[in-house]
């Protein structure tokens, strides 16, 4: 009989109390099914068991404060409750941050801009929605609106910059950038072509002015120190703007003096000091009582021939710009003969008016804007003004942009002629390299916070620590296991 | 279980309930002031609606567990554990923001999720296609616990065969036929073994296939894993066909018998393959599932603390 199977026949071979015993298989399943759950609840217990509480934690705190990041409870206030939040009370312990505005609405807790626990990010790097869910539709609490009330970042509806709003430059120097840039000025010298960064360096460049006083009088005068302005030094900033941010302010003595020299007598080689008008006028009354004193002779010599400029080294600051540089002499334009001075005081008082006249009428009024009459017939200068900061509520780093030409930015520079020109460049130009994403989109980083500060720092106030070793990190530092027993200690914990 | 067109109400409500969560994560993803996070409202809100899924996907092992409960049908169970538990995942990704976690715990969570899914999703798979395939694969199939026991059974069988194989070879007449008792009965005597001479067999050939059963056929029946020439059908059809050589021709249904016991192995070895593939992967789904479950307790208790 050949060998035959059916399902029938095959079935009939079962054992049918197979079920009653748990096969491998099934003996496996039931064990990983109970042995896994508990191996995992045993790894929460033993990490519990010794206080290692990070494991709760969705991600690693910020750099910052990565030095208490095992001390949940230092910033996970307990309520009193089963709820242990981040109230603002524990970021106040250690941050005194400021309010952002007198006029807003409300003020957000710390943590929902500040949001921590993803990694080692900067957390004063918020997101552009902290500051939009205000900015996006702007409102005060005295209904007074002084800012675009619709911005809601920087690629979306952020107006035009303020300085390019108002439309013009608010100093009140005169400054010629087109002339300042031709090839054909003279500088003490020669011929010189002046480049941006001979008058415009950051704040953390050290080297020689090449224009300063120091190059045509290296012994009497030297060049200043120039700090930050009170508009570019705050106290803090939430934005990282470097000790290069911003540019030295331009002083006389540093950038102009080389060229602009105030020489006020062909018989003096002193210049007079880039200083208000009485005090020039003391220096040159002093200066030329002093020159008639060693030199009685002049008494007698021809007035108008000693007025007459022997136009070389220095002295040169009355040649037109762009003329030839054929050495020459240079006449004042006396309309009448000066009579001959009968005594000292009459000479002094003859060149110290000459010497005024020039210095008033061409020297100060090529760079100062107006000059009125003043007390004793001294000019009054109206105030010079040079803006060190154009973005009054914005931080830009002029350092973190030195890759780039200055021309790139500043394009209207060699064509300006006009103080009033604002050659700061337009939002637009800011947006071809700055772009919400950032990263994300191949670009810098366009964020809210990459320019403007949430907390005006100006208003911080100094804090007391209130931390020790014990609560920041848990341990006790070597020798202090018993400073509780001593008296200074006890006090101190008081 | 097949993915047929009874799932399509599931299908719709999933591919439904994803759109709208994808739609309301995108709107708050623009809309909140520190980036989306799992402990926002809208945080919280998916990965309260996701763990629920994934706790009612693992009820399912209790609803198997008593099977006469009246909570529905085990069916609709399966199907709502197929596909909550799946529509769990995005919501859980939603509630993580896309993270994996960067923490101990959340990260643990999220690489168990994510095996619990993908085996979960190869199940599925194999469901779907391995049964129909071991209809057409496994003839003879059987309870996958009794492959052992039947295997035995089978090498109870063999050895039946060969020492009546043997026996016929060696000169046992009780296994001739009259055409063959007529032959041998003209052949004479030769040393005692008419019969056996009259078959043209002798012990050399019993010796033979002696050999091949302690060889071949008998570890081939003994094994679960390793290669023996005859799991391969080629290979054991050549050898039975060498076998044919050497054994008269009366004899050969014994031979039939026993390639049909190496085919019934062969089955029972491919059943054993399928089903491996078939509930494998439950070893690693229902375990990491619990852990998951249990781990994701904790974790939603913490962070409802903190």
């Amino acid at each position: 009989m050949p060998r035959i199977r059916t399902a029938k026949s095959v079935a009939k071979r079962i054992d049918l109390q197979y079920f009653a015993r748990l096969h491998p298989f099934r003996r496996w399943k039931l064990w990983l099914s109970i042995g896994l759950p508990v191996l995992a609840l045993g790894w929460i217990l033993a990490v519990n068991a010794v206080g290692h509480q990070k494991v709760y934690s969705p991600g690693p705190v910020s750099e910052a404060h990565a030095v208490f990041g095992d001390r949940c409870g230092l910033c996970h206030l307990s309520t009193g409750s089963f709820r242990a939040p981040v109230v603002d009370a524990a970021c106040q312990a250690c941050h005194q941050a400021p309010a952002h505005n007198q006029r807003q609405t409300f003020t957000p807790a710390c943590s929902s801009c500040h949001v921590e626990h993803r990694g080692t990010i900067r957390l004063a790097a918020t997101a552009d929605n902290a500051c939009a869910q205000c900015h996006a539709d702007l409102k005060s609490n005295d209904g007074t609106q002084r800012f675009d009330g619709h911005v809601s970042g920087f690629d979306r509806h952020h107006p035009e910059f303020s300085a390019l709003r108002s439309g013009h430059d608010p100093g009140t120097m005169n400054l010629n950038h087109y002339v300042h840039l031709q090839p054909t000025l003279r500088g003490p010298a020669g011929a010189v072509q002046m480049k941006c960064d001979d008058c415009h360096r950051p704040l953390n460049v050290d080297e020689p002015w090449p224009y300063s006083v120091a190059v045509v009088q290296p012994a009497s005068q030297q060049p200043v120190a120039v700090g930050p302005t009170g508009a570019q030094q705050r106290k803090r900033r939430s934005v990282e703007a470097g000790p290069g941010a911003y540019m030295t302010p331009i002083k006389y003595v540093n950038q102009c003096a080389a060229c602009h020299v105030l020489q006020f007598d062909p018989l003096i080689a002193a210049p007079a000091p880039h200083s208000k008008p009485e005090q020039v006028h003391a220096f040159i009354v002093q200066k030329l009582t002093e020159y008639v004193a060693a030199n009685p002779a002049v008494l007698n010599s021809d007035p108008v021939a000693a007025l007459a400029y022997n136009d070389e080294g220095p002295r040169n600051f009355l040649r037109p710009l762009g003329e030839s540089t054929e050495p020459r002499n240079i006449v004042r334009p006396l309309q009448n003969a000066l009579p001959r001075a009968q005594s000292a005081t009459e000479w002094v008082q003859v060149r110290t008016a000459q010497a005024e006249k020039l210095l008033w009428s061409k020297n100060c009024h090529v760079c100062h804007q107006a000059t009125e009459g003043g007390g004793e017939g001294l000019p009054t200068s109206v105030q010079a003004i040079i803006p060190s900061r154009w973005f009054p509520h914005a931080e830009f780093d002029h350092e973190q942009h030195r890759m780039m030409s200055c021309i790139s930015c500043h394009s209207r520079i060699p064509q300006s002629r006009l103080t009033a020109d604002i050659n700061v460049p337009g939002i637009e130009l800011c947006r071809d390299c700055h772009k919400q994403g950032g990263r994300t989109v191949s670009a810098a980083p366009g964020g809210c916070f990459e320019c403007h500060s949430y907390h005006d720092w100006r208003n911080e106030k100094r804090m007391e620590g209130t931390l020790d070793l014990t609560k920041l990190r848990g341990i006790h530092p070597a020798g202090t296991e018993n400073a509780s027993s001593l008296p200074a200690a006890s006090g101190t914990a008081k | 279980m097949l993915i047929d067109r009874s799932h399509r109400p599931w299908l719709i409500f999933s591919v439904s309930a994803l759109a709208v969560s994808g739609i309301g994560y995108a709107v708050y993803d623009s809309l909140s002031v520190g980036g989306p996070s799992g402990g926002s409202l809208f945080g919280l809100i998916y990965g309260s609606v996701g763990y629920a899924f994934m706790v009612f996907a693992g009820l399912l092992g209790l609803r198997k567990k008593f099977p006469i409960w009246r909570v529905g049908r085990t069916t609709t169970w399966m199907r709502g554990h197929l596909w909550l538990g799946l529509l769990s995942f995005p919501l859980i990704l939603f509630h993580a923001a896309f993270s994996l976690g960067a923490g101990a715990l959340t990260r643990t969570l999220m690489v168990l999720f994510i095996v619990v899914v993908v085996s979960g999703l190869l199940g599925a798979v194999f469901q779907h296609f391995i049964p129909r395939l071991m209809t057409e694969r496994v003839q003879l199939e059987t309870i996958y616990e009794q492959i052992d026991a039947v295997r035995l059974q089978l090498l109870e069988e063999a050895e039946k065969i060969v020492a009546d194989l043997c026996s016929a070879l060696e000169g046992d007449i009780s296994f001739i036929g009259e055409e063959q008792r007529t032959v041998a009965a003209s052949a004479g005597t030769r040393g005692g073994l008419t019969v056996a001479s009259g078959l043209g067999a002798d012990d050399r050939t019993s010796d033979i296939v002696g050999e091949f059963f302690q060889t071949e056929l008998r570890p081939f029946l003994l094994q679960t894993r390793g290669r023996c020439p005859l799991a391969d059908k080629d290979q054991a059809s050549g050898m039975f066909g060498q076998l044919r050589v050497e054994i008269p021709r009366n004899l050969w249904p014994k031979l039939a018998d026993l390639e049909s016991l190496c085919d019934e192995k062969r089955g029972l070895d491919r059943q054993r393959r399928m089903h491996h593939l078939l509930h494998g992967w439950l070893l690693v789904h229902i375990p990491i599932s619990y852990a998951l479950l249990a781990l994701a307790a904790i974790h939603a208790i913490f962070a409802l603390r903190y």
